[in-house]
């Protein structure tokens, strides 16, 4: 597709697929009705999710199952903040992705010590570790009970927002992680990112301070991530430490990145749209074995582009070969 | 030039456990010398490079780049003091291009620039001076070999380097393409350049290195000109063995002796009495030089035939050709540089390299490509390099792990050709002494009762007299049916209780024959050390 436009234009292609993308979104949200809009809103949110998991996981190699420590962090932040000291959403919202980025940094300076699965593991125990805390500090979160966040009446600083609200402040934050990836990956920063995923000893050889690096690229993420969670919070109204800190929505962030494509831009988007919407579309025709089919799918695809779609194209493209049996072999070795 | 050296290590060192992998290294390099640094396996070579160049903090000493103390710093901020280094697995960034591969270098080096246009610009440039400019847009997934070490030439010279530490950048070339790299070095040298080569390829330290610097054990053992270096008794001592050195030396004094009685034209007893000391010695090397008759009977019969076999790992190939033959209950050393592809070649025989070439027939049997497990069923035991016991295992569990072939295998039998481990069955093998891990892992092998065990550097990190005792057991083993295939640095050692004997260079046997006669040719220490 790119070889018909001329150079000149070519890099202005991304920038206005993407305007033409919030275009369609917003004409989209015209077109459906109120439940329709909460599903693709969470569409959007995964979108976020997805790309901000990408910028640590599959930009940099750092696979975080701790992931949703930063969902869970933003969200408990806005709520208490807006519960307790009555701040309005959107002071709460730039102020929790900043303390979930704060958090990063912090437990990131020595977990980015470790490498592969030891990181793993590490970022799931802080994850679980941080839920017992929450739960615990119960005068301020109202521990295992949850807190309510008031969205009507004097009590609230801000009105509830709405379907159509978290629609485009999903698609807002959605559209920023899009613009942070798309910047970061043809910067200076995207190649120290890439640099250290591919080998980090070679990547400090070249003269790239890979601990700076790898703590502001886990920052960066747990921004995003930490801005998406506050929404999610105030969108839930009363959330709950078990739903907030839950595994799953890390296993989602990472399924969808590397079904997608990792290290890729448009990887997560296409991983998230593809499986959310698989998976509402699954729920509503095929509801007592959707899960089932779902796992079935994600399996197979797996199985076949262990390294994304998005790789896999472009791989194909550059052998000439797409035949998936033949791709498969390349990656079982 | 200025007087402060580029670089400078004060009784550098690092100990790895009990391991002093570098120890007390102090030098001072100048500015614009080429110094080629060499020492057998496990000398610290590569360990020193990481020193230096931060990949490891030194237990001990200090390092100085331009009198600047950098010790213990980051490898970023020894890169960004313009000290670039390769690696000697290379370490491509895969996923980006070539081009880019070598930009990041110039985005993050000391002249850092944050412009990418300018950096991919300057990536181009230096890629035409390694000599691959047309390969920029390719992934480094796709480059030979050869174009391969080219990039980490040039993913270091992004760097602008003073300091250029190469790590082993002519491993696995081709002797067609070895040329090129060293002419590379010495543009860089013209230059001005002050670099460092760690190399095997004797040929290549020989070309280029102003002086030469030995490690062994860690050690600083000489530093030199080259040519002095490699003929040094000391140097050849650590290539080739104690015993071989000593030799060497008797006989080159014999030589000298006789030269200077033919030159003074004494009587014709006077020149009998100078060349007794050499006839004296091979009689003193094997105490019954009564060729063992039953030989070449017993050897009807080849129980191992290698026969023009090629193998490598992915593109690199590292055996050409190599043709070999062990026959029941025979003792084969297999001797050269490091390199030569001696451990390879075990690892084709019992299955873990693929052999792509060639055939490899055992007790008649082609097991060309069978699996691992099938080889040891079939009867060829492997013990390998560095011996690789299960440590956390006791000495008994070791060994009866190696009885897997044949679950009857008696222990006694194998105690009885090593007592030492009979006292120590309960114990956990990894605290045991490295002779005792030795003893164990080649006792391991034995319990399947193989037709053939291949033991890889049996001396490794073992003292003297620890190697002598386990090397005495060869005959034993040999005796009671079990040929055995020996890789050995000790070439002294190895050749002594060997039969016959292959010596390998760059992949390929180079020559072949009686151990003994092998022993006195000078050619083995040429392909050790470059020169004879």
């Amino acid at each position: 597709m790119a070889a018909v436009i001329p150079a000149p234009w070519r890099r202005w292609l991304p920038w206005a697929l993407g305007v033409l993308g919030v275009l369609a979104a917003l004409g989209l949200q015209t077109q459906l009705y109120s439940g329709q809009v909460r599903t693709v809103a969470t569409i959007f949110m995964f979108v976020a999710l997805a790309l901000s998991w990408n910028l640590i996981g599959g930009y940099t190699g750092y696979a975080s199952f701790g992931q949703v420590v930063f969902f869970g962090l933003g969200g408990y932040f806005a709520a208490v903040t807006m519960t307790h000291l009555h701040w309005s959403f959107w002071l709460a919202l730039p102020l929790a992705g900043l303390a979930a980025a704060a958090y990063a940094a912090l437990i990131g300076v020595p977990l980015l010590r470790l490498r592969g699965h030891y990181f793993a593991i590490a970022t799931l125990g802080v994850a679980e570790g941080t839920r017992e805390i929450v739960i615990n500090l119960d005068g301020l979160t109202g521990g295992g009970g949850g807190i309510t966040v008031p969205t009507v009446g004097a009590a609230a600083a801000t009105k509830y927002l709405g379907n159509d609200g978290f629609y485009l402040v999903y698609l807002v934050l959605a559209v920023l992680a899009l613009l942070v990836t798309g910047l970061v990956s043809r910067s200076k920063f995207g190649f120290a990112m890439r640099a250290i995923h591919q080998d980090e000893d070679a990547a400090a050889a070249v003269g790239i301070n890979t601990t700076r690096t790898k703590v502001l690229t886990y920052a960066l993420s747990g921004l995003l991530t930490g801005l998406v969670g506050a929404t999610y919070a105030f969108q839930q109204v009363t959330i709950y430490p078990e739903r907030l800190f839950d595994v799953e929505i890390t296993v989602l962030m990472v399924v969808m990145v590397v079904i997608g494509g990792s290290g890729t831009v448009l990887g997560p988007i296409i991983g998230a749209v593809a499986l959310q919407f698989l998976s509402e579309w699954l729920r509503q025709n095929y509801t007592t074995v959707h899960t089932l089919l779902l796992g079935a799918i994600i399996i197979i695809a797996v199985v076949l582009l262990p390294q994304g779609l998005v790789n896999y194209l472009r791989e194909a493209r550059r052998n000439r070969d797409y035949s998936l049996l033949a791709n498969v072999r390349r990656y079982r070795l | 030039m200025s007087a402060v050296p580029v670089l400078e290590t004060r009784g550098l060192g690092i100990r790895f456990g009990g391991l002093k992998a570098v120890d007390d290294v102090s030098l001072s390099v100048p500015e614009g010398l080429t110094l080629g640094v060499i020492g057998p396996n496990g000398a610290g070579k590569s360990t020193f490079i990481n020193l230096v160049t931060g990949h490891l903090k030194p237990t001990s000493g200090s390092v100085l780049v331009d009198g600047k103390d950098v010790t213990g710093a980051k490898p970023w901020v020894i890169a960004q003091s313009r000290v670039a280094r390769t690696f000697q697995i290379v370490k491509p960034f895969r996923g980006m291009t070539v081009r880019e591969n070598v930009a990041v270098g110039v985005l993050y080096g000391p002249d850092g620039t944050g412009r990418m246009s300018t950096a991919l610009k300057q990536a181009d440039e230096i890629l035409g001076e390694v000599g691959i400019a047309d390969l920029g847009d390719r992934p480094p997934g796709e480059l030979s070999v050869a174009d391969a070490r080219r990039l980490e030439f040039a993913k270091a010279l992004a760097l602008k380097p003073r300091l250029l530490l190469l790590d082993e950048v002519m491993a696995g070339l081709r002797p067609g393409e070895i040329e090129p790299s060293l002419q590379l070095i010495r543009d860089l040298k013209a230059r001005g350049m002050t670099i460092i080569v760690v190399e095997h390829v004797m040929k290549a330290i020989l070309a280029v290195s102003d002086q030469v610097l030995v490690l062994n054990a860690g050690q600083r053992l000489m530093l030199g000109p080259p040519r002095e270096v490699l003929s040094d008794p000391q140097v050849i001592e650590a290539y080739l063995g104690h015993k071989y050195a000593t030799r060497q030396a008797q006989q080159s004094e014999a030589a000298a002796a006789a030269e200077a009685a033919e030159a003074a034209e004494a009587a014709a007893g006077e020149a009998a009495t100078a060349s007794a000391p050499h006839c004296h010695q091979r009689e003193a090397r094997n105490p019954t030089p009564t060729p063992r008759p039953a030989l070449s009977m017993r050897r009807w019969h080849q129980m191992l035939e290698v026969k023009n076999v090629s193998a490598g790992y992915g593109r690199v190939q590292v055996l050409w050709d190599v043709d070999l033959t062990v026959a029941a209950n025979e003792i084969v050393a297999l001797v050269g540089p490091n390199g030569a592809g001696k451990t390879t070649l075990l690892r084709a025989l019992s299955g873990m390299v693929p052999i792509r070439e060639g055939s490899v027939s055992f007790l008649g049997q082609d097991i060309t490509g069978r699996s691992i497990e099938r080889i040891v069923d079939l009867g060829i035991s492997h013990v390998p390099e560095g011996r690789r016991l299960f440590p956390g295992l006791s000495v008994k569990d070791n060994l009866r792990l190696g009885g897997w072939r044949n679950r009857n295998a008696d222990l006694d039998r194998v105690i009885e050709l090593f007592p030492k481990l009979g006292d120590r069955l309960s114990q956990v093998t990894g605290s045991m002494s490295g002779g005792e891990q030795q003893m164990c892992a080649i006792a391991r092998g034995l319990m399947g009762k193989p037709d053939l065990i291949m033991i890889d550097e049996l001396s490794l990190g073992l003292a003297p007299v620890v190697v002598e005792e386990i090397i005495g057991r060869l005959a034993d083993i040999a005796a009671s049916g079990t040929a055995v295939l020996l890789v050995e640095q000790d070439v002294d050692a190895a050749l002594t209780v060997a039969e016959r004997a292959y010596v390998m260079e760059t992949g390929r046997v180079v020559m072949s024959g009686n151990a003994g006669e092998l022993l006195a040719d000078p050619r083995i220490q040429q392909s050790y050390l470059g020169i004879a």
